[in-house]
């Protein structure tokens, strides 16, 4: 197993406890990914930097990528 | 509302059931159809850019008095929000919340970083996130429910969290 691929399989579980952790605590308590989304979209501003990089990420994976 | 009269105006609420799903029919449709295609070639190409540009019409359209704050509220807002993490009083008030927004912030800034660090690299031991992606797109099953789930994803993006009332100028942009 390569370096790289340890490195990405440990954040994997980083992400992956941290999203289970603020779903059991619930929103009130710990802001969960939706809660992260959503307050980007709460402005103009903040959803067309959101659509960005949505853009972006899927012009980058379909038409970059293998 | 009569029978007759719901016949000839179906409630908006059974408009909206029947758009979703024909929406969601049309999404499916197009990321089977994706599935088949490859990075290179215009189809791919053309159809990812007409799925952004409609994207940008529908949340413009579909958001028109409708954002829950102004730009320079939110920036405001984001401001404090930044000085009350790095203050004492957000974490006297309400430390467990502070806590995981700080955690959000190591998270992604772990993985933005990492990422970028394997992109300068260029290396074979050191893959990037869109390189490891990159393994499931290349077969047509990976390639379409990735597309989806993009597409599932710029559908939140461009039309949620709006505000539920439409009439007021308060709190909208032009």
């Amino acid at each position: 197993m390569t370096v790289g691929a340890v490195v990405w399989t440990i954040l994997a579980g980083v992400v992956a406890a941290w999203l289970l952790t603020t779903v059991s605590a619930g929103p009130r308590r710990l802001p969960g990914i939706v809660d992260v989304v959503r307050w980007f979209l709460r402005s103009w501003l903040g959803r067309v930097l959101a659509l960005a990089a949505w853009a972006g990420a899927g012009w980058h994976l379909f038409c970059q990528r293998p | 509302m009569d029978p007759m009269s719901e016949r000839l105006h179906p409630p908006a609420r059974r408009r909206n059931i029947t758009g979703a799903v024909a929406a969601t029919l049309g999404g499916a449709v197009l990321a089977v159809w994706e599935g088949a295609q490859r990075r290179q070639t215009a189809a791919a190409h053309w159809s990812v850019a007409a799925v952004v540009v409609l994207a940008v019409m529908v949340a413009v359209a579909a958001g028109h008095r409708r954002q829950r704050q102004r730009s320079a509220a939110w920036l405001a807002a984001a401001g404090r929000g930044v000085r009350s993490v790095a203050g004492p009083e957000g974490w006297r008030d309400r430390p467990a919340y502070v806590a995981g927004v700080v955690t959000w912030v190591l998270v992604i800034a772990a993985v933005v970083g990492w990422d970028l660090n394997s992109f300068a690299h260029q290396a074979h031991d050191l893959p990037t996130l869109s390189y490891i992606v990159g393994k499931v797109t290349r077969h047509w099953w990976g390639r379409s429910a990735v597309f989806a789930g993009w597409l599932g994803v710029g559908t939140y993006v461009a039309v949620g969290w709006r505000r539920p009332v439409m009439p007021s100028a308060d709190g909208d942009e032009p």
